[in-house]
């Protein structure tokens, strides 16, 4: 239960950190739009290894300024070789042609399968390593207000953005206690001879139920309660209400859009315009 | 002044189980009220119902002289804080700072203005230090400071304590009890209602309210509620130290009657 650091944030008072929470929502999303990109002919693959690579640079460059540690990625990404070993298995039964290897004389082994889970493997990597940084730099509660803030347009077809944002912000609040919680009631189970770890899947099903059924409980009986809190403090769904943190945009803010979108408008040039970085270069060498 | 006039008050959850029956009292400013009673004697339903939190059945509530309705329910609220037993499910904000924040945010307190109360009432309850900490960074008896803060900060004439200190350890509860004794000192006009199973906490109240089945049962200063032994031992409720000290020492033929605390005690017994 203590070992959830995925996602979690990382306080430090960096420039990405400073960053409003609305910007680097949307540059993250650029970026995966930028991953998802093909780069290159159809005939050579190795321009959408040039690309990553230099995403990459840039992510890594982003990380430096954040201050989020490379150990922290590759702590997340301990947990992925076993994604990577299905999807190497799964490439290398697909059918497939071109060139090829044997080994032991029997097994062929076709370079598109290994090009293919390189490529996947890639694209994750570098998706994980931006929700990282986003996540470690982020409060979910700065989160929260961009979200919120996106969906202002929507409050014109009634969609009651407010009440959204309160109730992800109070979900966000509740789950380390509720966390907390269910360490505590796997504690008394276990005390009281419920064995969560060993036993037939029946056995495992019982335990699973005597756990959720009195997490549940608890769960109504704190929303309960909280709904009497706030509602004691003045909290009207409906009413008009101040607000004590507001996003404030910043010159910096400005640069890093800036810099985000040409960003943007470059890959999306290279991948569109199939630009071909070698011809390229031997083209201009003569 | 009477601050708070309930009168003819019941109300049950569930139809023909009335959880209060009748009940009617008054309550000055300014004064420190005890209301004790049994586990499921009705306690919190009252607190819940003078905070505006459960819809009246049958009976009236006046706040400050007003009745309450539907219509100034959000008005009178404010004059009523209500600090609540679990110190995890009245936590609101992401932070201290977020949820001081939050009530005054409910009652439209310019953003401007905000973190300068936030600060003062920080200050107050000595939260100052961890004003960006999460509530899971924080102890039992730190979150109910910051309640206590969040509740002061948003200036209520009327706080109810509703057990706030039940879930906390000797030294958390000591420390909440002496917050509420500054801030009561520091604003005389204050009314407090603390709901509370710590008979030494009523016996130094000003009033005593004694609730058994959803009655009243006893009602006035803690001397004339704590003399009527017989009556309380009718419902199994525990004397105060001092008055079981001294029934002991009169069944021995010393004769304390007329002392008031645990020194003029001690120091009649040195004579
Ligand atoms: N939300 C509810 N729905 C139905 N019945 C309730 C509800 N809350 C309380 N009750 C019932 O009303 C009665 C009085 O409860 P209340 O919580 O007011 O007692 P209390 O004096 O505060 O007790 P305690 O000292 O345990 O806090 C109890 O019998 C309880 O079972
Ligand atoms: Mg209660």
């Amino acid at each position: 239960m203590n070992n959830i650091s995925i996602g979690r944030y990382i306080p430090y008072n960096s420039k990405i950190h400073r960053l409003d929470p609305r910007l680097k929502l949307f540059s993250m999303i650029l970026f995966m739009v930028m991953i998802f990109l093909r780069f290159g002919g159809a005939q050579t693959n190795y321009m959408d290894f040039i690309v990553y690579g230099f995403i990459a640079v840039i992510i890594l460059i982003i990380m430096a300024i954040a201050h989020v540690k490379l150990s922290l990625l590759f702590k997340q990404l301990k947990s992925l070789w076993f994604v990577v070993l299905i999807l190497l298995i799964i490439n290398l039964l697909m059918p497939n042609d071109g060139p090829y290897f044997l080994i032991f004389n029997t097994l062929k082994i076709y370079h598109k399968a290994l090009y293919d889970t390189a490529y996947i493997f890639i694209r994750l990597v570098l998706m994980i390593s931006l929700t990282m940084i986003l996540t470690s730099t982020t409060t979910p509660l700065d989160l929260t207000y961009a979200i919120e803030w996106y969906l202002t347009p929507f409050k014109i077809i009634k969609v009651p953005t407010h009440e959204i944002a309160m109730t992800i912000s109070i979900a966000l609040r509740f789950i380390p206690t509720l966390l907390d919680e269910t360490d505590r009631i796997m504690k008394a189970q276990a005390s009281r001879g419920v064995d969560f770890q060993n036993g037939k899947f029946r056995e495992k099903v019982k335990a699973i139920i005597s756990l959720i059924v009195p997490l549940l409980v608890s769960a109504f009986q704190r929303s309960e309660e909280l709904a009497n809190a706030m509602e004691a403090r003045g909290y009207n769904p409906g009413a008009k209400r101040t607000r004590y943190r507001i996003l404030k945009w910043k010159w910096l803010d400005t640069i890093a859009l800036v810099l985000s979108l040409s960003l943007f408008a470059l890959i999306l040039y290279v991948s569109i315009a199939k630009i071909d970085i070698v011809v390229l270069i031997s083209g201009l060498l003569g | 002044m009477s601050v708070l006039s309930v009168k003819n008050l019941t109300f049950g959850y569930e139809k023909d189980k009335p959880v209060l029956k009748n009940i009617s009292f008054q309550i000055e400013q300014g004064k420190y009220i005890a209301l004790i009673g049994h586990n499921g004697s009705g306690k919190s339903t009252l607190a819940k119902l003078i905070a505006g939190l459960l819809e009246l059945q049958s009976g009236t509530i006046e706040v400050f002289g007003e009745l309450l309705t539907d219509k100034n329910i959000s008005v009178l609220r404010q004059k009523i804080g209500i600090v609540f037993q679990n110190p995890d499910n009245q936590f609101i904000g992401a932070t201290v700072r977020d949820d001081i924040a939050f009530g005054l945010e409910n009652n439209c307190v310019p953003h401007k203005e905000m973190d300068a109360i936030i600060n003062e009432f920080a200050e107050k309850v000595n939260m100052t230090d961890f004003l960006d900490k999460e509530p899971t960074r924080l102890s039992g008896g730190q979150k109910q400071r910051v309640a206590i803060a969040g509740v002061l900060a948003m200036n209520p004439k009327i706080i109810i304590f509703d057990e706030a200190t039940a879930m906390l350890d000797p030294k958390g509860k000591k420390e909440i009890r002496e917050y509420i004794l500054k801030m009561k000192k520091e604003d005389e006009s204050l009314t407090i209602i603390s709901i509370t199973h710590d008979i030494e906490e009523a016996y130094n109240s000003d009033e005593v309210l004694v609730l058994n089945n959803g009655e009243i049962f006893l009602k006035g200063t803690p001397e004339e509620v704590f003399k009527d032994k017989n009556k309380l031992k009718e419902i199994d409720l525990d004397l105060p130290f001092l008055m079981k000290l001294k029934d002991k020492l009169s069944d021995c033929d010393i004769d304390v009657k007329d002392v008031k605390n645990l020194e003029e005690l001690v120091n009649k017994l040195c004579q």
